[in-house]
């Protein structure tokens, strides 16, 4: 393969990180994990800035790191890019020689350079930004320029530390979706590290789960987020999320069913989708109810487990519609007794149009 | 706390600017020496307050310029020996003297060198010879002043790669053989032991240092102060300046 | 924010001890005799000769020191805590002491001063360039320890961002390291500079003292005092006054330069 293979094994302190895992060229995996889980030893390890006790990475076809014949290539040369939370724009250098850093390091001449800055700052729609400096900057336009500065590089492996969290609520998913267009755009290889599932949604074709230094998980983002082994990606998944493709009212599920919902971002109809809804904005009823909620679909009760003051419960499909599988809908007490909940009942499940936010999903997902 | 820490600062200023100025006991005589007197002055006290008995000689050995600025200053001392008249005329000047200050010593310069003497300097002439590294002091020390006046009578002129401030600067660059030759007085080659060796040259008679001393003018044992100015230039005061170089009138 | 008003009664007394000193000393001058004395042909060489050498001194340091204080700050050599505190040797060390080491290394008889003497016929006492060497030797530290104290708080993560940029280690320094260390470099260079200026006890060691050639300002100010205080007072002041001119001219603008 073409991607990138790793089998390292890291020491920082007293923490030991020991991963085995390959990227696909052109694939994007999200790394979830707690703080400490090793996620940040990991790209560390990828980017060169920390060697592996013992181990091998290799990249492009190249070897990056073989610990057993001695071969470390050096930061500088990996084609590895990096993006952190924090942009770190040089503060003595103005948006546009940031963006050009990368290629004139790459051997570009001055004008080159400042030409493929200008392309990859147009990119991010970042061109207005040119001449300022990092201080003129606000976070979202910021991490922008930085996007377009590690992409400027051309690396072969994008790493993303994180790189929508110390951004306000309100640029994070403008930015998020600029990250999609880019990465899928151009079949880029890359590894984001998240405490957001839902950067994994959008960003992702797959996920791998880090605790404590280990690879404990990993699959196709939807299915390890919808079926959780671990309680880390459990706790992560604490939303109902049901692919299928963009349609005028919301999504379309691959057997036709139509869920309304509100679109986050533009997509374009047929465009892949995710439908993300949380347990507690989900009615339960044991009769199909009439009025104002356009989602009604029934299922049979899987499981009912406590989850705080609330009662969590987990459904099966009825025949003919797999996707309602492993939806959870969050109820009181009283409720499960005055229904007279228990597994195996038959339910009919309500979620409002609004409380239904409409993703792009990567196409493989 | 702030007002205790205040007070502890200024009790241990008070008390070391009291310990710092001379006090005059009932018994002793404070004397300010030109530095290069230091082992024929030590040499006198001993002998002094062993005559003396119940009078104590406190010295201060610095250089002339420096005792004659402390004086003019205000520093309470009761005698002063200088290195040359031009510093002790300051003093007169500033009507600081009580006496008429008297020559009770004189000194003259010596060519130095390292003790094998290398570059074989046998006199003045020499040090103008090319390729022998001379040091001589500043025209504004005596020692600079005294080699100065010698090259204008003399018509020798010496090129200094360095005028020292002070002779021991000289002494060191001669001692660590930066210097092949240097000019100091016969008293400094004295004192340097067998680290160099001095070299005696007839136009040292062209400036010969005379060392005046007096007592000074606040000075609160004039008995005792004056009995110290006689006895520097009796007879133990000679033999003792005798026997670390200095001619005596 | 307000400061605590406890701060100012102590913060009153260094600015006495550091003020009233330089006071005293214009106290003591003639300023009628003041143009004169410091407009002799003396003052106005020593004055020029000091200008020339610490600024030399100032850029050797600039040109070896900054690279020292990089690989003392990001290096991981052996032993580098050993050569961080043989850096300070010379604050510690009583300048005549430098003055006497460099002697014992670079002068006739020592081991360096042989090899060059041998090699290139060069001999150093004595020397403009001894001068320069001996105010490098005491100013050298001022900064380094400023410098890497900068770089460790800075940390090094523009660095290794550059780095993933494909900036190879020397263009990482020379484009990265170097521009964000500017003000520390700057306000460093003042302090060389204002140390390398009153430098005297290495000096008269290691240099001896000739006007025009190893006569810096100190130098003079102190041989003046052996005779004439009014002269030396004079050469002082014009110290004082170089010395400030550069602090206050230099130091806010390298500083306070950009947000």
């Amino acid at each position: 393969m073409t991607g990138l293979a790793v089998d390292v094994v890291a020491r920082r302190g007293g923490f030991a990180l020991d991963v085995r895992m390959e990227v696909a060229s052109g694939e994007v995996v999200a790394v979830l994990g707690r703080n400490g889980a090793g996620k940040s030893t990991l790209l560390s390890v990828l980017a060169g800035l920390v060697r592996p006790e013992t181990g091998h990475i290799a990249l492009a076809g190249r070897v990056l790191t073989d610990t057993g014949r001695r071969v470390h290539v050096p930061p500088h040369r990996r084609g590895v890019g990096l993006l952190a939370q924090d942009p770190l724009l040089f503060p003595h250098l103005s948006v546009l020689a940031n963006v050009a850093f990368g290629p004139s390091c790459l051997g570009a001449s001055r004008r080159q350079s400042e030409d493929a800055a200008r392309h990859w700052l147009s990119e991010v729609d970042a061109v207005g930004l040119a001449g300022r400096r990092r201080w003129q900057l606000s976070g979202g336009q910021a991490q922008r320029v930085a996007l377009a500065r590690a992409l400027a590089a051309e690396p072969d492996l994008l790493l993303l530390d994180e790189p929508f969290a110390a951004l306000d609520v309100d640029a994070a998913p403008a930015l998020r979706a600029m990250t999609r267009r880019v990465l899928r755009g151009a079949s880029r290889t890359a590894l984001l590290v998240t405490h957001d599932p839902l950067d994994a949604l959008v960003l992702a074709d797959r996920v791998i789960v880090l605790s404590e230094g280990r690879l404990v998980e990993q699959g196709p983002t939807r299915s390890v987020l919808a079926r959780p082994r671990t309680r880390f990606s459990a706790g992560v998944a604490g939303l109902n999320l049901i692919a299928g493709t963009a349609g005028p009212h919301g999504l379309a599920t691959p057997d036709g069913t139509r869920l309304a919902g509100l679109r986050q971002e533009p997509v374009t109809d047929g465009d892949p989708v995710v439908g993300v809804f949380a347990p507690s904005a989900v009615a339960v009823h044991v009769r199909r109810p009439h009025g104002s909620p356009r989602n009604v679909f029934p299922a049979l009760v899987a499981g009912l487990e406590p989850h705080g003051d609330v009662i969590r419960l987990r459904v099966a499909a009825t025949p003919g519609l797999d996707w309602v599988e492993g939806l959870a809908a969050d109820v009181t007490p009283a409720a499960v007794a005055d229904l007279a909940l228990e597994p195996g009942t038959m339910v009919w499940l309500a979620v409002k149009a609004t409380e239904v936010a409409v993703h792009p999903a990567p196409s493989r997902a | 706390m702030t007002r205790l820490t205040l007070s502890v600062v200024l009790a241990v200023m008070m008390a070391a600017g009291c310990g710092s100025s001379p006090r005059q006991g009932a018994d002793t005589v404070t004397v300010l020496a030109a530095a290069s007197l230091t082992a024929a002055f030590d040499d006198m006290k001993t002998q002094f307050e062993k005559s003396h008995p119940g009078v104590t000689v406190k010295i201060t050995y610095d250089g002339s310029a420096v005792l004659a600025q402390q004086i003019i200053n205000g520093a309470s001392a009761d005698v002063f020996a200088s290195a040359d008249q031009a510093t002790m005329s300051k003093v007169v000047a500033a009507g600081l003297t009580d006496s008429v200050p008297q020559v009770f010593a004189r000194n003259r310069l010596e060519i130095v060198v390292w003790p094998t003497n290398p570059k074989n300097v046998v006199r003045l002439a020499d040090l103008a010879r090319p390729g022998v590294v001379v040091v001589t002091c500043a025209e504004s020390v005596p020692c600079g002043a005294a080699i100065k006046k010698i090259e204008q009578s003399s018509r020798i002129a010496v090129h200094p790669v360095s005028q020292e401030t002070a002779v021991t600067g000289v002494l060191s660059k001669v001692e660590t053989g930066e210097a092949d030759a240097g000019v100091v007085y016969v008293t400094d080659v004295n004192s340097a032991g067998g680290r160099v060796l001095g070299i005696p040259f007839p136009e040292a008679d062209m400036a010969v240092n005379d060392y005046p001393i007096a007592v000074l003018k606040n000075t609160r044992r004039s008995t005792a102060a004056a009995q110290f100015v006689d006895f520097v230039q009796g007879v133990f005061g000679r033999q003792a300046l005798d026997r670390v170089g200095f001619q005596t009138p | 924010m307000r400061l605590p008003a406890l701060l100012f009664v102590p913060a009153a007394v260094a600015v006495a001890l550091l003020v009233l000193p330089v006071v005293g000393l214009l106290s003591r001058t003639d300023l009628r005799r003041l143009p004169e004395l410091v407009s002799s042909p003396a003052a106005v060489d020593a004055l020029w000769l000091s200008v020339r050498t610490s600024a030399t001194a100032t850029g050797l340091c600039l040109v070896v020191g900054v690279p020292l204080a990089v690989v003392l700050a990001r290096g991981r050599l052996p032993g580098l805590r050993l050569l961080r505190a043989t850096v300070l040797l010379p604050l510690v060390l009583p300048p005549v002491v430098g003055g006497l080491a460099l002697l014992y290394l670079l002068g006739r008889n020592g081991f360096g001063g042989r090899l060059l003497e041998a090699a290139l016929g060069i001999r150093l006492p004595f020397t403009t360039v001894a001068v320069v060497l001996a105010q490098t030797f005491v100013a050298m530290p001022f900064l380094v320890i400023g410098l890497e104290g900068a770089l460790r708080t800075a940390g090094a993560r523009y660095e290794a961002v550059a780095a993933t940029l494909g900036a190879r280690p020397f263009v990482v320094f020379r484009r990265v390291t170097v521009p964000l260390l500017l003000p520390s470099i700057g306000s460093g260079l003042v302090l060389t500079f204002a140390r390398a200026l009153g430098e005297f006890g290495a000096t008269i060691t290691f240099a001896g003292n000739f006007p025009g050639t190893t006569q810096t300002l100190p130098l003079l100010a102190y041989q003046l005092a052996q005779s004439d205080v009014d002269s030396s007072v004079a050469v002082s002041l014009l110290l004082v006054a170089l010395a400030l001119l550069v602090i206050t001219l230099v130091r806010p603008r390298v500083i306070e330069g950009s947000p």
